[in-house]
């Protein structure tokens, strides 16, 4: 019995003790290695970073030159999209057709809602229009201060030139009349 | 003079005009840019910024604060440093929104000097008190860091006592207070305000615990172990830190004697967490180790082979996983699971691992900042590989269209019809004069403007006053010709009546149609000019645009070759990470297997020389 023992004690100590050495032996290899994996990480970050800068060109240009594709300065028109103040409306969505086509529609975030409140212009989206005179219709769907549904209507005429035409959709707040109104601008 | 006048007054309101509108457009390009900055749509804001840069004034170095805080989003800081000291070299006058969000992103980096730069440069008044309230977090904590204490201190007292941010900057200013061995009261009123002055959200809740882990951590090491055993008793249990609180507090229960106490807290976090968490490979020891103290020998033997076994177990699964790492595809499983699809900083990451066994193991590696930091950057390759693909194949499109618009307009007749309809224009306009002219005599016509009927009837008299006369050169006696003439005479006179009645409405019937005729002509005038000027804009569209399109395409098919080779870089630097991960993972395991293979040893070499001195085994040691 007593041998018993003494052979299971020391076959153990000698696995306890057996991987302790053979991981010190390697913790030396793998502290070069992660010293080398370190440095390769920095170059390969280096090397990520330019291609995000690089990408980032490129789409610069890739968005000019789709913008150019898709609708010359010639006929190119933007629909613009912007809240003031937005006390008295909070938009849900947005309808718009030009000359009874190219119907625009758009359904709003609370993060864009937020967006817009802060002073940003949303870019609805850039249209073909042919020289002359259009007819923009636009619907803005939401809620009044007192939380009811409202719809806010505009019908109003723009015209084309050969340079590009800006035209903003803006809700205003009226604080006169308590209630908001669409208006458009022209540029 | 008067004459010069005019014209000078035309020309400035045209150049008025024109000013006020190029400023406008501006407005709305800039309101763009904020729209996709805020949305967090950072490509676009890039490409509005562009266009914005043309601009002078404080647009340009709001610009300048906005661009360098979207470079240091999308992870290009260097760039965004040197943007950052030029306008610190030439002044600024940007918005307290754009300081804000440049010093965010330098507080994230850990640049705390520029942080502190940035946040200087914000107006409190133009903030939103959430938003301040970071700016005032960021500016205690740089502080903190910087190791300004008082500073800190004054800016914490300061701020508003129940906000997260509060909570957050006394967090840090309390870790300031343990690294710089500070104790007393002081220290233990800062714990109980940070604890206490907080929101009742997760948040909130999550960082109660942080706070309770750190101090209970701090005491247990400065041997105060009734304040650590009251700090980890107000945690919650089922928070990001119980499995570190649930072993601390075993252990504070050990360092003050209580061994059935500490092994509870121990059995739970054996039964409700990640086996491979640190924290439960120490409390499957600790239970022997205790059981031990506590002189229950056969117990800690049992318990320390059966804790061997499954070290044992959790090592074979780990040398398994880590040998086919390579093929595994739990990194793109990974990249699957995520909701956003935006590359960059800003991105929201899910760091939760796909449930499986082998992330199970890798869990733990998710928790490594540098570790996320570098998966992240390999699912930015990924998107950014994926983005240059779909633009390659566009602009491949792209380029057959542009072929098939100048195939179009090339070969559209165009001028002819043009010219046919100047010609039937000019007809239709000859046509309306002559039509004019004609309501013009009508004044002086009897007959004027007959309708069909009227104008048979004329024919019809015309033609019976020929017969009369006729008849009246023949002159028979039996004929008596003067009853027709005076019959002819009588119709003639009441048809001319009746004519001159209807004149009036009929020259206005007529003139109404003339002018809407005019008016139609000049409408078809306008399509036919506007006709022209599309015909003469439509080159635009294609003119030159291949060209564009192919320098284009050869830099976009470059950029996806590095973009492919840096993912599978990327990849290979993971694998190697994870393997070194599940290396130090498996030596950990091997320590702990040693140890409790040592301690059965032990226990084994005590009952030995207890048989030796005595001459028996206790029942348990008989078994």
């Amino acid at each position: 019995m007593r041998i018993t023992y003494l052979l299971l004690l020391s076959l153990m100590s000698s696995i306890g003790f057996a991987e302790p050495v053979q991981i010190s032996g390697e913790a030396l290899e793998n502290k070069a290695s992660a010293n080398k994996a370190k440095a390769q990480t920095s170059q390969l970050s280096t090397k990520a970073t330019s291609i995000k800068q690089s990408v980032l060109e490129l789409n610069r240009d890739l968005y000019q030159l789709e913008e150019e594709l898709l609708s010359p300065a010639t006929t190119r028109a933007a629909v613009y999209f912007s809240l003031s103040y937005g006390e008295f409306f909070e938009p849900y969505s947005i309808n718009i057709t030009v000359d009874d086509k190219q119907p625009i529609q758009y359904l709003y975030t609370k993060r864009q809602v937020s967006a817009l409140r802060q002073g940003a212009v949303q870019p609805l989206r850039n249209l073909n229009l042919g020289p002359g005179v259009h007819t923009i219709k636009a619907i803005a769907k939401g809620i009044d201060n007192n939380g009811k549904n409202r719809e806010l209507v505009l019908e109003e005429s723009v015209e084309k030139h050969d340079q590009p035409l800006y035209i903003e959709l803006k809700i205003q707040d009226n604080k006169e009349i308590q209630s908001a109104e669409l208006l458009i601008s022209q540029w | 003079m008067n004459f010069l006048l005019t014209v000078l007054l035309i020309f400035s309101t045209n150049l008025v005009y024109a000013q006020n509108s190029e400023r406008e457009v501006l407005r709305l390009k800039k309101g763009e840019y904020y729209y996709h900055y805020l949305t967090g749509d950072f490509p676009s804001a890039m490409n509005q910024l562009k266009q914005w840069r043309s601009s002078e004034g404080a647009i340009a170095d709001e610009a300048d604060v906005m661009e360098a805080a979207m470079l240091l989003s999308l992870g290009l800081h260097q760039k965004a440093h040197s943007i950052f000291i030029e306008i610190q070299q030439k002044g600024n006058d940007a918005s307290s929104q754009a300081w804000l969000y440049l010093a965010r992103r330098w507080f994230e980096l850990g640049e705390y000097s520029s942080a502190l730069d940035s946040i200087e440069n914000i107006n409190a008044l133009d903030l939103k008190s959430e938003m301040l309230g970071e700016a005032q977090f960021m500016k205690a904590a740089s502080y903190i860091a910087l190791g300004e204490h008082k500073k800190a201190q004054e800016m914490i007292t300061n701020m508003p006592r129940s906000s997260i941010w509060t909570g957050l900057a006394r967090h840090n200013f309390i870790l300031a207070m343990f690294a710089g061995n500070n104790s007393g009261q002081s220290l233990a009123l800062l714990i109980e305000d940070a604890t206490f002055y907080l929101p009742d959200t997760e948040e909130g809740r999550n960082l109660r615990d942080r706070i309770n882990l750190i101090s209970a951590l701090h005491f247990l090491q400065s041997g105060k172990n009734r304040s650590a055993e009251k700090h980890l008793k107000n945690m919650s249990l089922a928070g990001p830190y119980t499995p570190a609180a649930l072993l601390q507090y075993g252990w504070a229960k050990v360092e003050q004697g209580q061994f059935e106490e500490a092994l509870q807290p121990w059995r739970e976090l054996q039964t409700r967490f990640n086996r491979f968490d640190p924290e439960v490979m120490e409390s499957m020891l600790g239970v022997p180790h205790v059981l031990e103290l506590m002189n229950a020998n056969t117990q800690a033997l049992n318990i320390y082979e059966m804790t061997a076994k499954r070290l044992l177990s959790m090592k074979g699964l780990l040398l398994q996983i880590n040998n086919g790492l390579a093929e595994n595809s739990w990194l793109e499983d990974w990249v699957l699971t995520q909701s956003d699809q935006n590359w960059g900083w800003q991105a929201d990451i899910e760091t939760t691992l796909p449930f499986n066994d082998t992330s199970a193991v890798l869990q733990q590696l998710v928790s490594e900042k540098k570790i996320v930091n570098q998966m992240t950057e390999y699912r930015d390759l990924l998107i950014l590989t994926e983005y240059l693909t779909e633009k390659e194949e566009s602009l491949r499109l792209w380029i057959t269209l542009v072929d098939k618009r100048e195939q179009d307009s090339k070969t559209r007749v165009v001028l002819p019809v043009l010219e046919k309809a100047s010609k039937e224009l000019i007809q239709a306009k000859i046509t309306l004069v002559q039509m004019q002219g004609l309501l013009q005599q009508s004044n002086e016509d009897v007959f004027a403007l007959p309708s069909d009927r009227e104008d048979i009837k004329i024919n019809l008299l015309t033609r019976t006053a020929v017969s009369i006369e006729q008849l009246m050169k023949i002159n028979k006696a039996s004929r008596n010709v003067a009853v027709y003439q005076q019959r002819w005479a009588r119709v003639k006179g009441v048809f001319l009546w009746q004519m001159n009645a209807k004149k009036a409405s009929k020259q206005w019937e007529f003139k109404r149609q003339l002018v809407a005729m005019d008016r139609l002509i000049k409408k078809a005038d306008i399509q036919l000019l506007e006709t022209r000027l599309a015909n003469r804009w439509s080159p635009a569209s294609w003119q030159g645009m291949k060209a564009k399109v192919v320098t284009i395409l050869t830099k976009t098919r470059a950029l996806k070759k590095l973009a492919e080779q840096a993912t599978v870089e990327s990849k290979a630097a993971l694998v190697v990470d994870s393997k070194d991960f599940l290396n130090g993972l498996t030596h950990r395991i091997n320590d702990y297997l040693s140890q409790s293979r040592l301690s059965i040893a032990r226990l084994y070499d005590e009952a030995l020389q207890r048989y030796v001195a005595t001459g028996e085994l206790s029942d348990g040691e008989q078994q």
